[in-house]
């Protein structure tokens, strides 16, 4: 079972709230209750529902216009929702329901048939949702769509390994791609588009393949340094009226022998193993998300890998968690954690078998990408 | 309870599975249905083959027995005593004294989720797993598939699965313990 | 020998010719599994069919063989599994690694 579902109540009633409220607990559901439409928005600031079931008469403004304000909201369009009507609501209600109202429930309806019908209402939107899901995945594995490689890449004196989880199996936005060129220089990319889900899934394809040709061409015009190639993408992704509303991390670099160039925008700080020191450092770049600003503000940095070194790029779904009081990053934690995998010389096997990984894996809140680079 | 005797031989797994899931339909006819069988089968398969790996010439006895409607399979012998290499650390019984502060081990993993094992106390552990609903799989996720599958599949088939050392006689005992119907 | 192997197709029909799959045999097995990956099989059928059980050393010899046909470029499905050793698949997962399938003719097809 997925955790408890939500549903935002509002009912200018106290009595009807506190009736259907109930029941809906009892039946396992997460209940969140507003008399009216002012509190359902502030409800709705802090988290989004599974399903809004609202009165449809309510003083000042009724559930025709809360309903109206929402389709006007990007964020909450596609929320789930139904009305409660009594009877002689219904006839006036559906004259103005070209609003895509799904469903609604009259309010003298015995209480164990809302639950039910709330639930197969719930369970309808989940298996539509399923099926587009499975549809678009059928797709993108057909067109060959993917934002993360399918191998593990081999470059001389490196031992590099990516690890990545999909957020409930849906593809994110994270994305992942490694160019070697003339066997000489090797660049890693790792960036996150922000937004949910396919959405964002979808931008990062888009991404990744500008990402892929810039790259390229960059270096085939003789340009080896990561700051001006993230310069000129970032360059190029704010004056794009298409992406340039879209905000994305990257980092960025280039493996060129022992040598390590890095760059990044708005990205977590690469984890630096020295093995000599035994000492975890955090590299952190001074850039801007992409498309933020002109300039970015990129800086580049160059440094060396000696034997048994390792670096670490991750993105933000590896150090965030779900806790009781709601989201929580934390890079310190995950540090902490990782300190006692590092320095080995299986250190990536030892995180994987050693369920550092799954424990990650089991917890996630988000698209979890982490890409592991050992010097041999 | 009901005692059966393994002769440490690879061609007695097979009958003595069968005879001892024979007794036990016998015993709790009703409550073995085709999946708690198919456990019941599993777990004494693969209790007697870890048995055959560290016997170490010493007789081996299945122990059988219904308490409140739970089903213990207990395997005993005094052949060598649990060793569990982890990429941390070796782990062997008895334990050295002081011996780890901390109470849970990962003894292997792999993409599909990890074995613990839960130290009661220096002579008691308790296993455990921690699975992963993992979708795809992918060459890196085949790469790292784990190979040891043995104390992961009884693990498992049962409701709780625990090794403990008595020190006394050098016995070691693994108890599977299976919940039958609710 | 273990497996008794037969071309179908463009793929190699290995049957399992014992009734155990056991800790005895399993070194032997997958010395002949990886034999056949070498001799350049690209898609070995495993068939199960005369198999009553397989234990924890038959699995392992069987992933170890799936990672090296991998690496080989070659694929691996098995068939013919009974009851048990299809539950057995799925209590350790398996069953999301291998393709399974009924029949070997069923394994040339969806492959």
């Amino acid at each position: 079972m997925p955790k408890s579902r939500k549903i935002l109540l509002v009912d200018d009633s106290p009595l009807v709230l506190k009736i259907i409220g109930q029941a809906l607990e009892k039946d396992g559901f997460h209940c969140l209750k507003a008399g009216n439409v002012p509190e359902a928005m502030a409800h709705l600031k802090n988290e989004i529902p599974d399903l809004i079931l609202s009165d449809y008469q309510m003083p000042d403004i009724d559930g025709f216009a809360f309903r109206q304000s929402l389709m006007a909201i990007a964020e909450y369009r596609n929320i789930p929702f139904m009305f409660l009507t009594s009877i002689a609501d219904h006839d006036r209600m559906r004259e103005g329901m070209d609003m895509e109202v799904i469903d609604y429930i009259i309010k003298d309806t015995p209480i164990a048939l809302v639950i039910s019908k709330i639930n197969n209402f719930l369970n309808s939107i989940r298996e539509r949702h399923e099926r587009t899901i499975q549809e678009l995945s059928t797709v993108a594995t057909a067109l060959n769509l993917y934002s993360i490689p399918q191998d593990a890449p081999a470059v001389n004196g490196f031992d590099i390994h990516f690890w990545h989880r999909s957020y409930q199996n849906y593809p994110g936005g994270d994305f992942i791609d490694l160019i070697t060129i003339d066997d000489q220089y090797t660049f890693i990319i790792l960036g996150d588009v922000m937004g949910k889900k396919w959405g964002a899934w979808f931008f990062s394809f888009g991404y990744l393949s500008y990402i892929r040709a810039a790259v390229r061409l960059c270096v085939s015009e003789g340009d080896l340094s990561t700051k001006s190639i993230m310069q000129k993408i970032n360059s190029v992704i704010y004056h794009d009226p298409v992406v340039s509303g879209l905000l994305s991390t990257l980092s960025l670099i280039m493996i060129n022998a022992d040598k390590i160039s890095y760059t990044g925008a708005g990205d977590l700080p690469l984890l630096y193993y020295n093995k000599a020191e035994g000492m975890l450092h955090k590299i952190s770049s001074a850039g801007l998300l992409l498309g933020v600003s002109k300039d970015g503000g990129f800086d580049e940095q160059v440094f060396t890998l000696q034997p048994g070194d390792q670096l670490l790029m991750v993105t933000d779904g590896m150090i965030d968690k779900q806790t009781e009081r709601g989201k929580k990053t934390d890079l310190k934690g995950f540090e902490n954690e990782l300190t006692r995998h590092l320095g080995k010389a299986d250190s990536f096997t030892d995180m994987k078998e050693n369920g550092f990984l799954n424990e990650i894996a089991r917890e996630q809140i988000d698209d979890c990408s982490l890409i592991f680079i050992q010097k041999k | 309870m009901k005692k059966f005797i393994f002769n440490n031989e690879t061609e007695g797994i097979y009958p003595l599975t069968l005879q001892i899931t024979d007794y036990i339909k016998n015993i709790a006819k009703h409550l073995i249905d085709d999946d708690v069988s198919f456990r019941i089968r599993t777990i004494l398969i693969e209790l007697l083959t870890n048995s055959l790996k560290h016997h170490n010439d010493h007789v081996t006895q299945i122990e059988v027995s219904l308490k409140n409607n739970k089903l213990y399979l207990k395997k005993l012998d005094k052949g060598n005593p649990l060793q569990i290499k982890t990429t941390h650390d070796l782990l062997k019984w008895p334990l050295p004294a002081g011996t780890p502060a901390k109470s849970e081990i990962a003894v292997y993993g792999d993409d599909f989720g990890t074995l613990k094992g839960r130290l009661k106390n220096s002579n008691k552990l308790e296993f455990y797993t921690e699975d992963v609903n993992l979708q795809y799989v992918d060459r890196e996720v085949i790469n790292g598939l784990n190979e040891h599958y043995g104390l992961m599949i009884i693990t498992r088939a049962s409701d709780v699965f625990k090794y403990e050392y008595k020190p006394g006689t050098g016995a070691n005992n693994f108890t599977s313990i299976i919940q039958l119907g609710n | 020998m273990i497996l008794q192997t037969s071309p179908l197709n463009n793929a190699l029909v290995a049957t399992v010719q014992i009734k155990e799959g056991n800790m005895a045999l399993a070194d032997e097995f997958k010395t002949e599994l990886l034999t056949l990956i070498d001799n350049g099989n690209q898609y070995i059928i495993i068939n199960f069919e005369h198999v009553i059980y397989v234990d924890s050393s038959f699995l392992g010899a069987l992933v170890s063989a799936l990672k090296h046909a991998m690496n080989k470029g070659a694929d691996i499905a098995v068939v013919g599994l009974n009851k048990d050793i299809k539950s057995l698949f799925q209590l350790v997962r398996l069953d999301k690694v291998f393709k399974i399938y009924t029949s070997a003719q069923q394994a040339l097809n969806g492959a």
